[in-house]
Protein backbone atom coordinates (compact mmCIF):
# COMPACT_ATOMS: atom_id res chain seq x y z
CA UNK A 1 0.00 0.00 0.00
CA UNK A 2 2.65 2.52 0.79
CA UNK A 3 4.65 1.39 -2.52
CA UNK A 4 1.41 2.47 -4.25
CA UNK A 5 1.02 5.87 -2.38
CA UNK A 6 4.68 6.63 -3.22
CA UNK A 7 4.67 5.44 -7.21
CA UNK A 8 1.36 7.56 -7.48
CA UNK A 9 3.25 10.46 -5.96
CA UNK A 10 6.33 10.37 -8.36
CA UNK A 11 4.32 9.32 -11.82
CA UNK A 12 1.98 12.76 -10.54
CA UNK A 13 5.20 14.67 -9.70
CA UNK A 14 7.13 13.52 -13.12
CA UNK A 15 3.83 14.57 -14.87
CA UNK A 16 3.69 17.59 -13.45
CA UNK A 17 7.65 18.63 -14.47
CA UNK A 18 6.83 17.49 -17.89
CA UNK A 19 3.78 19.51 -17.88
CA UNK A 20 5.90 22.31 -17.11
CA UNK A 21 8.95 21.51 -19.12
CA UNK A 22 7.20 21.92 -21.91
CA UNK A 23 5.79 25.86 -20.45
CA UNK A 24 9.68 26.49 -20.86
CA UNK A 25 11.50 28.96 -23.51
CA UNK A 26 15.12 29.39 -23.67
CA UNK A 27 16.33 32.84 -25.45
CA UNK A 28 19.49 31.92 -27.23
CA UNK A 29 20.43 33.14 -30.88
CA UNK A 30 16.99 31.93 -31.64
CA UNK A 31 14.16 31.01 -29.49
CA UNK A 32 13.42 27.47 -28.44
CA UNK A 33 11.90 25.26 -25.97
CA UNK A 34 14.70 23.16 -23.53
CA UNK A 35 14.92 20.20 -26.96
CA UNK A 36 15.63 22.91 -29.47
CA UNK A 37 12.51 23.27 -31.08
CA UNK A 38 11.22 26.45 -32.15
CA UNK A 39 8.97 28.37 -29.69
CA UNK A 40 5.80 30.98 -30.73
CA UNK A 41 3.99 32.49 -28.35
CA UNK A 42 3.80 33.09 -24.49
CA UNK A 43 5.64 30.89 -21.81
CA UNK A 44 5.54 29.73 -18.37
CA UNK A 45 9.35 30.59 -17.87
CA UNK A 46 11.56 31.86 -20.23
CA UNK A 47 15.17 31.55 -19.36
CA UNK A 48 17.00 34.03 -21.35
CA UNK A 49 20.63 33.16 -22.98
CA UNK A 50 24.07 34.31 -21.69
CA UNK A 51 25.07 36.47 -24.58
CA UNK A 52 21.73 38.71 -23.66
CA UNK A 53 22.68 40.03 -20.61
CA UNK A 54 25.83 41.70 -18.67
CA UNK A 55 26.39 40.75 -15.25
CA UNK A 56 27.29 43.53 -12.51
CA UNK A 57 27.24 42.93 -8.80
CA UNK A 58 27.40 45.45 -6.12
CA UNK A 59 27.97 44.76 -1.90
CA UNK A 60 25.10 46.76 0.18
CA UNK A 61 24.97 47.66 3.70
CA UNK A 62 22.84 44.72 5.52
CA UNK A 63 19.51 45.70 5.37
CA UNK A 64 16.03 44.29 5.68
CA UNK A 65 14.96 41.73 3.08
CA UNK A 66 11.89 44.58 2.30
CA UNK A 67 14.12 47.82 2.47
CA UNK A 68 17.02 46.49 0.08
CA UNK A 69 14.36 45.73 -2.31
CA UNK A 70 13.19 49.26 -2.48
CA UNK A 71 16.65 50.25 -2.59
CA UNK A 72 17.57 48.37 -5.67
CA UNK A 73 13.94 49.31 -6.95
CA UNK A 74 14.99 52.71 -6.49
CA UNK A 75 18.22 52.22 -8.10
CA UNK A 76 16.83 50.40 -11.18
CA UNK A 77 14.25 53.04 -11.76
CA UNK A 78 16.20 54.55 -14.80
CA UNK A 79 16.70 51.23 -16.05
CA UNK A 80 13.86 48.94 -16.21
CA UNK A 81 15.48 46.70 -19.08
CA UNK A 82 17.60 44.99 -15.62
CA UNK A 83 16.80 41.88 -13.24
CA UNK A 84 18.36 42.20 -9.68
CA UNK A 85 18.90 39.16 -7.96
CA UNK A 86 19.39 39.51 -4.04
CA UNK A 87 21.73 37.30 -2.16
CA UNK A 88 21.69 35.97 1.17
CA UNK A 89 21.88 38.88 3.73
CA UNK A 90 25.50 38.26 5.62
CA UNK A 91 27.05 40.11 8.55
CA UNK A 92 28.34 42.75 7.05
CA UNK A 93 26.53 42.99 3.48
CA UNK A 94 24.18 41.47 0.80
CA UNK A 95 24.87 41.07 -2.21
CA UNK A 96 22.67 41.97 -5.37
CA UNK A 97 23.22 40.72 -8.52
CA UNK A 98 21.82 42.69 -11.59
CA UNK A 99 21.09 41.46 -15.06
CA UNK A 100 21.38 44.28 -17.64
CA UNK A 101 19.21 43.00 -20.41
CA UNK A 102 20.77 44.15 -23.93
CA UNK A 103 18.06 46.05 -26.01
CA UNK A 104 18.07 43.87 -28.60
CA UNK A 105 17.07 41.02 -26.22
CA UNK A 106 14.55 43.07 -24.87
CA UNK A 107 12.43 43.55 -28.58
CA UNK A 108 12.58 40.07 -28.47
CA UNK A 109 11.29 39.18 -25.37
CA UNK A 110 8.08 36.68 -25.46
CA UNK A 111 5.34 37.19 -22.41
CA UNK A 112 6.36 34.98 -19.72
CA UNK A 113 5.79 34.60 -16.38
CA UNK A 114 8.99 33.86 -15.22
CA UNK A 115 12.17 35.36 -16.70
CA UNK A 116 15.17 33.73 -15.03
CA UNK A 117 19.18 34.20 -16.52
CA UNK A 118 20.48 31.24 -17.95
CA UNK A 119 23.71 31.54 -15.78
CA UNK A 120 21.68 31.56 -12.85
CA UNK A 121 20.06 28.32 -13.42
CA UNK A 122 23.16 26.26 -14.47
CA UNK A 123 24.96 27.32 -11.38
CA UNK A 124 21.91 26.07 -9.58
CA UNK A 125 23.59 22.62 -10.88
CA UNK A 126 27.34 22.86 -9.91
CA UNK A 127 29.17 22.40 -6.79
CA UNK A 128 30.06 25.48 -5.20
CA UNK A 129 33.80 25.35 -5.99
CA UNK A 130 33.36 23.83 -9.22
CA UNK A 131 33.99 25.62 -12.63
CA UNK A 132 31.89 25.19 -16.01
CA UNK A 133 32.65 25.83 -19.51
CA UNK A 134 29.69 26.07 -21.45
CA UNK A 135 29.69 26.24 -25.01
CA UNK A 136 26.82 26.14 -27.72
CA UNK A 137 26.16 27.10 -31.69
CA UNK A 138 29.36 29.81 -31.76
CA UNK A 139 28.53 30.62 -27.90
CA UNK A 140 31.07 29.86 -25.37
CA UNK A 141 31.54 31.35 -21.78
CA UNK A 142 32.54 30.40 -18.05
CA UNK A 143 30.93 30.23 -14.77
CA UNK A 144 31.68 29.61 -11.54
CA UNK A 145 29.46 27.49 -8.73
CA UNK A 146 28.75 30.52 -6.99
CA UNK A 147 27.55 32.06 -9.89
CA UNK A 148 30.27 34.43 -11.79
CA UNK A 149 30.15 33.70 -15.56
CA UNK A 150 32.07 35.48 -18.19
CA UNK A 151 31.40 35.15 -22.11
CA UNK A 152 34.91 34.07 -23.71
CA UNK A 153 36.34 36.89 -25.53
CA UNK A 154 39.98 39.03 -25.22
CA UNK A 155 42.17 37.75 -22.70
CA UNK A 156 39.60 35.42 -20.55
CA UNK A 157 39.63 32.69 -23.39
CA UNK A 158 40.46 29.99 -21.25
CA UNK A 159 39.01 28.04 -18.15
CA UNK A 160 41.97 28.31 -15.95
CA UNK A 161 42.41 32.14 -16.77
CA UNK A 162 38.91 32.88 -15.75
CA UNK A 163 39.47 30.75 -12.50
CA UNK A 164 42.36 32.81 -12.15
CA UNK A 165 40.48 36.14 -12.70
CA UNK A 166 37.76 35.16 -9.92
CA UNK A 167 40.09 33.88 -7.72
CA UNK A 168 39.86 30.03 -8.26
CA UNK A 169 43.15 27.67 -8.33
CA UNK A 170 45.01 27.37 -11.02
CA UNK A 171 43.81 24.68 -11.97
CA UNK A 172 40.23 24.00 -10.87
CA UNK A 173 37.28 21.47 -11.62
CA UNK A 174 36.28 22.18 -15.05
CA UNK A 175 32.95 20.97 -16.21
CA UNK A 176 32.25 21.02 -19.84
CA UNK A 177 28.94 21.75 -20.64
CA UNK A 178 28.35 21.24 -24.62
CA UNK A 179 24.89 21.82 -26.54
CA UNK A 180 23.59 18.22 -25.89
CA UNK A 181 24.16 18.58 -22.16
CA UNK A 182 21.90 21.80 -22.03
CA UNK A 183 18.63 20.34 -21.84
CA UNK A 184 19.14 17.96 -18.94
CA UNK A 185 20.98 20.73 -16.91
CA UNK A 186 18.57 23.68 -17.09
CA UNK A 187 15.70 21.43 -16.58
CA UNK A 188 17.62 20.59 -13.24
CA UNK A 189 18.39 23.80 -12.50
CA UNK A 190 15.47 24.78 -12.68
CA UNK A 191 14.14 22.37 -10.51
CA UNK A 192 16.95 23.12 -7.64
CA UNK A 193 15.63 27.04 -8.05
CA UNK A 194 14.89 27.95 -4.21
CA UNK A 195 11.49 29.74 -3.97
CA UNK A 196 13.06 33.18 -3.15
CA UNK A 197 14.55 33.12 -6.51
CA UNK A 198 11.52 32.51 -8.50
CA UNK A 199 9.57 35.45 -6.49
CA UNK A 200 12.23 37.89 -7.52
CA UNK A 201 12.06 36.75 -11.13
CA UNK A 202 8.39 36.61 -11.57
CA UNK A 203 7.72 39.07 -14.04
CA UNK A 204 10.64 41.14 -13.72
CA UNK A 205 10.17 42.91 -17.00
CA UNK A 206 6.30 42.60 -17.49
CA UNK A 207 6.66 45.03 -14.94
CA UNK A 208 8.95 48.04 -16.08
CA UNK A 209 6.71 47.43 -19.56
CA UNK A 210 3.31 47.62 -18.05
CA UNK A 211 4.33 50.89 -15.90
CA UNK A 212 5.41 52.42 -19.60
CA UNK A 213 2.02 51.30 -21.16
CA UNK A 214 -0.19 52.83 -18.22
CA UNK A 215 1.49 55.99 -18.17
CA UNK A 216 0.84 56.39 -22.18
CA UNK A 217 -2.46 55.14 -21.46
CA UNK A 218 -3.23 57.70 -18.85
CA UNK A 219 -2.32 60.57 -20.81
CA UNK A 220 -4.14 59.50 -23.60
CA UNK A 221 -7.60 58.86 -21.65
CA UNK A 222 -7.08 62.19 -20.24
CA UNK A 223 -6.38 64.30 -22.99
CA UNK A 224 -9.45 62.16 -24.74
CA UNK A 225 -11.84 63.36 -21.63
CA UNK A 226 -10.28 67.11 -21.95
CA UNK A 227 -11.06 66.94 -25.63
CA UNK A 228 -14.65 65.43 -24.97
CA UNK A 229 -15.32 68.00 -22.48
CA UNK A 230 -14.54 70.80 -24.56
CA UNK A 231 -16.53 69.63 -27.57
CA UNK A 232 -18.99 69.15 -25.26
CA UNK A 233 -19.62 72.38 -23.98
CA UNK A 234 -19.32 74.18 -27.03
CA UNK A 235 -21.63 71.38 -28.57
CA UNK A 236 -23.93 72.08 -26.11
CA UNK A 237 -23.57 76.27 -26.28
CA UNK A 238 -24.08 76.68 -29.54
CA UNK A 239 -27.20 74.28 -29.71
CA UNK A 240 -28.39 75.94 -27.08
CA UNK A 241 -27.97 79.91 -28.66
CA UNK A 242 -29.66 78.36 -32.28
CA UNK A 243 -32.07 76.73 -30.60
CA UNK A 244 -32.91 80.22 -28.53
CA UNK A 245 -32.56 82.07 -31.63
CA UNK A 246 -35.06 80.03 -33.52
CA UNK A 247 -37.54 79.97 -30.93
CA UNK A 248 -37.39 83.75 -31.14
CA UNK A 249 -37.80 83.92 -34.63
CA UNK A 250 -40.71 81.77 -34.39
CA UNK A 251 -42.64 85.34 -33.01
CA UNK A 252 -45.20 85.85 -30.86
CA UNK A 253 -47.67 84.05 -32.26
CA UNK A 254 -46.48 80.95 -30.82
CA UNK A 255 -47.84 81.99 -26.97
CA UNK A 256 -51.55 82.68 -28.50
CA UNK A 257 -51.52 79.63 -30.18
CA UNK A 258 -50.02 77.95 -26.81
CA UNK A 259 -52.77 79.30 -25.17
CA UNK A 260 -55.29 78.29 -27.59
CA UNK A 261 -54.08 74.79 -27.26
CA UNK A 262 -54.56 74.68 -23.78
CA UNK A 263 -58.00 75.66 -24.38
CA UNK A 264 -58.74 72.72 -26.92
CA UNK A 265 -57.54 70.76 -23.97
CA UNK A 266 -59.50 71.76 -21.78
CA UNK A 267 -63.26 71.70 -24.14
CA UNK A 268 -62.16 68.40 -24.96
CA UNK A 269 -62.16 66.76 -21.48
CA UNK A 270 -65.20 69.24 -21.25
CA UNK A 271 -66.85 67.73 -24.13
CA UNK A 272 -65.80 64.10 -23.17
CA UNK A 273 -67.29 64.76 -19.81
CA UNK A 274 -71.01 66.04 -21.19
CA UNK A 275 -70.84 63.37 -23.27
CA UNK A 276 -70.64 60.65 -20.81
CA UNK A 277 -73.41 62.40 -18.94
CA UNK A 278 -75.62 62.42 -21.96
CA UNK A 279 -74.81 58.74 -22.75
CA UNK A 280 -75.43 57.31 -19.26
CA UNK A 281 -78.79 59.45 -18.73
CA UNK A 282 -81.70 56.72 -19.86
CA UNK A 283 -85.81 57.64 -20.24
CA UNK A 284 -87.49 56.25 -17.80
CA UNK A 285 -90.78 56.82 -19.03
CA UNK A 286 -90.36 53.23 -21.11
CA UNK A 287 -91.72 51.49 -17.65
CA UNK A 288 -95.37 52.41 -19.37
CA UNK A 289 -94.41 50.44 -21.86
CA UNK A 290 -94.20 47.38 -19.67
CA UNK A 291 -97.36 48.06 -17.40
CA UNK A 292 -99.21 48.29 -20.72
CA UNK A 293 -97.60 44.47 -21.71
CA UNK A 294 -98.98 43.68 -18.12
CA UNK A 295 -102.73 44.79 -18.25
CA UNK A 296 -102.85 43.84 -22.11
CA UNK A 297 -102.78 39.95 -20.66
CA UNK A 298 -105.89 41.05 -17.81
CA UNK A 299 -103.20 42.01 -15.17
CA UNK A 300 -104.55 43.87 -12.18
CA UNK A 301 -101.47 46.25 -11.50
CA UNK A 302 -100.98 47.39 -7.82
CA UNK A 303 -97.76 48.35 -7.31
CA UNK A 304 -94.73 50.33 -10.25
CA UNK A 305 -91.09 50.68 -8.75
CA UNK A 306 -88.48 51.69 -10.88
CA UNK A 307 -84.70 51.90 -8.65
CA UNK A 308 -81.47 51.45 -10.23
CA UNK A 309 -82.75 50.54 -13.85
CA UNK A 310 -84.48 48.08 -12.32
CA UNK A 311 -87.69 48.02 -12.93
CA UNK A 312 -90.37 45.69 -10.65
CA UNK A 313 -94.22 45.04 -11.02
CA UNK A 314 -96.68 43.80 -8.41
CA UNK A 315 -100.31 42.80 -9.21
CA UNK A 316 -102.63 39.68 -10.21
CA UNK A 317 -103.51 37.65 -13.63
CA UNK A 318 -105.48 34.98 -14.58
CA UNK A 319 -101.91 34.04 -15.89
CA UNK A 320 -99.06 35.03 -14.34
CA UNK A 321 -96.88 33.29 -16.92
CA UNK A 322 -98.44 35.03 -19.83
CA UNK A 323 -97.83 38.79 -18.54
CA UNK A 324 -93.82 37.54 -17.87
CA UNK A 325 -94.00 36.10 -21.43
CA UNK A 326 -95.35 39.21 -22.55
CA UNK A 327 -93.17 41.57 -20.73
CA UNK A 328 -89.60 40.00 -21.32
CA UNK A 329 -90.47 40.34 -25.54
CA UNK A 330 -89.94 43.65 -25.01
CA UNK A 331 -86.03 44.67 -26.42
CA UNK A 332 -85.71 47.67 -24.53
CA UNK A 333 -85.63 45.32 -21.02
CA UNK A 334 -83.59 41.87 -19.88
CA UNK A 335 -83.35 39.66 -17.48
CA UNK A 336 -87.62 39.20 -17.30
CA UNK A 337 -88.07 36.94 -13.87
CA UNK A 338 -90.22 36.81 -10.85
CA UNK A 339 -88.91 37.99 -8.29
CA UNK A 340 -91.20 36.45 -5.68
CA UNK A 341 -93.29 33.04 -5.79
CA UNK A 342 -96.36 32.79 -7.68
CA UNK A 343 -99.66 32.87 -4.79
CA UNK A 344 -103.19 32.78 -5.68
CA UNK A 345 -104.50 36.36 -5.55
CA UNK A 346 -107.53 37.87 -3.68
CA UNK A 347 -109.21 38.05 -6.81
CA UNK A 348 -108.94 34.33 -7.61
CA UNK A 349 -105.97 34.80 -10.41
CA UNK A 350 -102.32 34.75 -9.63
CA UNK A 351 -100.36 37.05 -7.79
CA UNK A 352 -97.02 38.12 -9.22
CA UNK A 353 -94.12 40.28 -8.76
CA UNK A 354 -91.87 40.90 -11.90
CA UNK A 355 -88.48 42.45 -12.36
CA UNK A 356 -87.16 43.73 -15.30
CA UNK A 357 -83.22 45.18 -16.30
CA UNK A 358 -83.86 48.68 -17.98
CA UNK A 359 -79.95 48.84 -18.05
CA UNK A 360 -79.49 48.98 -21.82
CA UNK A 361 -81.94 51.75 -22.83
CA UNK A 362 -80.04 55.04 -23.34
CA UNK A 363 -81.82 57.95 -23.51
CA UNK A 364 -82.62 59.46 -27.34
CA UNK A 365 -82.73 63.23 -27.91
CA UNK B 1 -4.73 65.27 -9.42
CA UNK B 2 -7.48 64.17 -7.17
CA UNK B 3 -7.77 68.35 -6.41
CA UNK B 4 -8.08 68.67 -10.30
CA UNK B 5 -11.02 65.76 -10.72
CA UNK B 6 -12.61 67.28 -7.52
CA UNK B 7 -12.39 71.00 -8.42
CA UNK B 8 -12.36 71.19 -12.01
CA UNK B 9 -13.62 67.96 -14.14
CA UNK B 10 -16.47 67.26 -11.57
CA UNK B 11 -18.03 70.80 -11.63
CA UNK B 12 -17.29 70.72 -15.12
CA UNK B 13 -19.38 67.76 -15.99
CA UNK B 14 -22.33 68.72 -13.66
CA UNK B 15 -22.83 71.78 -15.61
CA UNK B 16 -22.76 70.17 -18.59
CA UNK B 17 -25.47 67.75 -17.13
CA UNK B 18 -27.73 71.01 -16.48
CA UNK B 19 -26.67 72.07 -19.42
CA UNK B 20 -27.75 69.20 -21.55
CA UNK B 21 -31.04 68.88 -19.66
CA UNK B 22 -31.72 72.69 -20.25
CA UNK B 23 -30.88 72.06 -24.14
CA UNK B 24 -33.40 69.21 -23.58
CA UNK B 25 -36.19 71.36 -22.65
CA UNK B 26 -35.74 73.93 -24.98
CA UNK B 27 -36.15 71.20 -27.94
CA UNK B 28 -38.72 70.02 -26.77
CA UNK B 29 -40.35 73.18 -26.56
CA UNK B 30 -38.94 74.26 -29.77
CA UNK B 31 -40.64 71.13 -31.39
CA UNK B 32 -43.64 72.12 -29.83
CA UNK B 33 -43.90 75.39 -30.70
CA UNK B 34 -42.48 74.84 -34.41
CA UNK B 35 -45.73 72.42 -34.41
CA UNK B 36 -48.19 74.74 -33.39
CA UNK B 37 -46.97 77.31 -36.09
CA UNK B 38 -46.96 74.55 -38.44
CA UNK B 39 -50.58 73.67 -37.73
CA UNK B 40 -52.03 77.15 -36.31
CA UNK B 41 -54.90 77.36 -39.07
CA UNK B 42 -56.11 73.62 -37.86
CA UNK B 43 -55.92 74.39 -34.41
CA UNK B 44 -58.01 77.33 -34.44
CA UNK B 45 -60.39 75.16 -36.61
CA UNK B 46 -60.23 72.57 -33.69
CA UNK B 47 -60.82 75.16 -31.42
CA UNK B 48 -63.69 76.50 -33.57
CA UNK B 49 -65.39 73.30 -34.24
CA UNK B 50 -64.93 72.41 -30.71
CA UNK B 51 -66.93 75.67 -29.33
CA UNK B 52 -69.71 75.13 -31.40
CA UNK B 53 -69.89 71.68 -30.26
CA UNK B 54 -70.50 72.52 -26.68
CA UNK B 55 -72.60 75.00 -27.35
CA UNK B 56 -75.07 73.00 -29.03
CA UNK B 57 -74.47 70.22 -26.03
CA UNK B 58 -74.61 73.16 -23.40
CA UNK B 59 -77.78 73.98 -24.87
CA UNK B 60 -79.33 70.73 -23.39
CA UNK B 61 -78.86 71.53 -19.88
CA UNK B 62 -80.36 74.55 -18.08
CA UNK B 63 -77.90 77.83 -17.00
CA UNK B 64 -78.90 79.42 -13.69
CA UNK B 65 -77.17 82.34 -11.66
CA UNK B 66 -76.60 80.10 -8.91
CA UNK B 67 -77.70 77.04 -7.13
CA UNK B 68 -80.42 78.53 -4.78
CA UNK B 69 -81.66 80.41 -7.90
CA UNK B 70 -82.00 77.11 -10.00
CA UNK B 71 -83.72 74.90 -7.46
CA UNK B 72 -86.05 77.51 -6.72
CA UNK B 73 -86.54 77.74 -10.87
CA UNK B 74 -86.88 73.99 -11.06
CA UNK B 75 -89.18 73.34 -8.26
CA UNK B 76 -91.60 76.45 -9.74
CA UNK B 77 -91.13 74.47 -12.91
CA UNK B 78 -92.13 71.39 -11.93
CA UNK B 79 -94.92 72.49 -9.65
CA UNK B 80 -96.47 74.20 -13.00
CA UNK B 81 -96.08 71.46 -15.25
CA UNK B 82 -98.07 69.26 -12.01
CA UNK B 83 -100.63 71.85 -11.75
CA UNK B 84 -101.06 72.39 -15.49
CA UNK B 85 -102.20 68.72 -15.54
CA UNK B 86 -104.04 68.48 -12.15
CA UNK B 87 -101.37 67.04 -9.97
CA UNK B 88 -101.01 67.99 -6.46
CA UNK B 89 -97.51 68.19 -5.21
CA UNK B 90 -97.73 66.53 -1.60
CA UNK B 91 -93.77 66.46 -1.00
CA UNK B 92 -90.77 68.58 -2.45
CA UNK B 93 -87.43 68.01 -1.02
CA UNK B 94 -83.83 68.86 -2.08
CA UNK B 95 -81.26 65.55 -0.92
CA UNK B 96 -78.02 66.88 -2.20
CA UNK B 97 -76.13 68.76 -4.70
CA UNK B 98 -72.96 67.74 -6.74
CA UNK B 99 -70.85 68.45 -9.18
CA UNK B 100 -69.40 66.67 -12.93
CA UNK B 101 -66.03 68.66 -12.58
CA UNK B 102 -65.40 66.76 -15.98
CA UNK B 103 -68.30 68.37 -17.35
CA UNK B 104 -68.69 71.78 -15.49
CA UNK B 105 -71.96 70.83 -14.77
CA UNK B 106 -73.50 70.93 -11.17
CA UNK B 107 -76.74 69.00 -10.13
CA UNK B 108 -79.43 68.73 -7.23
CA UNK B 109 -80.96 65.85 -6.50
CA UNK B 110 -84.62 65.90 -5.80
CA UNK B 111 -87.58 63.79 -4.33
CA UNK B 112 -91.02 64.87 -4.56
CA UNK B 113 -94.11 63.07 -3.78
CA UNK B 114 -96.98 63.53 -6.45
CA UNK B 115 -100.65 62.42 -5.84
CA UNK B 116 -103.85 61.92 -8.22
CA UNK B 117 -105.13 60.04 -10.88
CA UNK B 118 -102.69 57.37 -12.56
CA UNK B 119 -103.40 58.75 -16.13
CA UNK B 120 -102.30 62.01 -15.12
CA UNK B 121 -99.44 60.79 -13.24
CA UNK B 122 -98.10 58.81 -16.07
CA UNK B 123 -98.46 62.22 -18.22
CA UNK B 124 -96.75 64.28 -15.85
CA UNK B 125 -93.89 61.12 -16.34
CA UNK B 126 -93.60 62.09 -19.10
CA UNK B 127 -93.50 65.67 -19.77
CA UNK B 128 -90.47 65.43 -16.92
CA UNK B 129 -88.85 63.66 -18.96
CA UNK B 130 -89.64 65.14 -22.28
CA UNK B 131 -89.82 69.09 -21.16
CA UNK B 132 -87.05 69.20 -18.11
CA UNK B 133 -83.78 67.89 -20.51
CA UNK B 134 -81.39 68.25 -18.20
CA UNK B 135 -83.76 65.68 -16.24
CA UNK B 136 -82.61 62.22 -15.03
CA UNK B 137 -85.50 60.45 -13.15
CA UNK B 138 -83.54 57.92 -10.77
CA UNK B 139 -86.14 56.63 -8.84
CA UNK B 140 -90.10 55.95 -9.55
CA UNK B 141 -92.30 54.11 -6.54
CA UNK B 142 -95.97 54.14 -7.81
CA UNK B 143 -98.81 53.52 -5.34
CA UNK B 144 -102.35 52.95 -5.94
CA UNK B 145 -105.79 52.73 -4.26
CA UNK B 146 -106.53 49.99 -5.68
CA UNK B 147 -105.35 47.38 -8.54
CA UNK B 148 -106.03 48.59 -11.80
CA UNK B 149 -106.06 46.94 -15.28
CA UNK B 150 -105.61 50.14 -17.54
CA UNK B 151 -104.69 53.72 -17.24
CA UNK B 152 -107.67 54.59 -15.33
CA UNK B 153 -109.00 57.81 -13.24
CA UNK B 154 -108.28 56.07 -10.33
CA UNK B 155 -106.18 57.61 -7.17
CA UNK B 156 -102.48 57.23 -7.53
CA UNK B 157 -99.69 58.62 -5.54
CA UNK B 158 -95.66 58.79 -7.04
CA UNK B 159 -92.75 59.48 -5.56
CA UNK B 160 -90.07 60.22 -7.76
CA UNK B 161 -86.07 60.83 -7.50
CA UNK B 162 -84.67 63.05 -10.13
CA UNK B 163 -81.08 64.68 -10.75
CA UNK B 164 -81.51 67.94 -12.27
CA UNK B 165 -78.19 69.58 -13.86
CA UNK B 166 -77.31 72.45 -14.83
CA UNK B 167 -74.80 75.09 -15.78
CA UNK B 168 -72.00 75.68 -12.87
CA UNK B 169 -71.49 80.07 -11.87
CA UNK B 170 -68.36 80.26 -10.48
CA UNK B 171 -69.90 80.94 -7.03
CA UNK B 172 -71.75 77.39 -7.45
CA UNK B 173 -68.65 76.17 -8.33
CA UNK B 174 -66.31 76.29 -5.40
CA UNK B 175 -69.11 75.51 -3.22
CA UNK B 176 -69.13 71.85 -4.87
CA UNK B 177 -70.15 68.58 -3.29
CA UNK B 178 -69.87 65.05 -4.10
CA UNK B 179 -69.77 63.85 -7.45
CA UNK B 180 -72.94 60.49 -7.90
Amino acid sequence: MTNLVNDTVQSAGRLAVDVLRSRVAWLTDSLTDLDGESWVGRALVLVLGREHYTERRRRYPPLGRRDLRNVVRQDLAASPATIACLGPVEAEHCEVVFFELAPSAVERLPRAMFVVPETVVLAGGLERGDLADVYRRGFRYFLTGSGISQPAYGAVTDPRLFAIAVGYDADPSVVGLGPDDMSARLTAGLRQLPAWSWWQFFRPIEDARQKIRWQAIAKLVGSTLIAYLVAASAYLGLVERAREAELAGLGPDVENLLNVQQQIDHLQLERAGLVRILQERRYTYIVWQFVAAAWSKGAFVSEIRLMDNRLTIQGEAPSSTEVLAVVAAIPQGSGAKFSAPVRAGANGGEGFSITIDLGGVPARD
Amino acid sequence: MLAGLRFLLVPWIQSQSVQSERLQTLTAKLDRSQSLTGNSEAINRTHDRLVKDLESIRGRFLEAPDAQGFKLDAQRQINQIASSIGLKVALFDWLLDGTEDDAGLAYGRAKFRIEGSLRDVIRLHGEIEGQLRSAAVREFDLELQSPVSGPSLDGAAATLVVDLYYWVAPAVAAGGGSTS
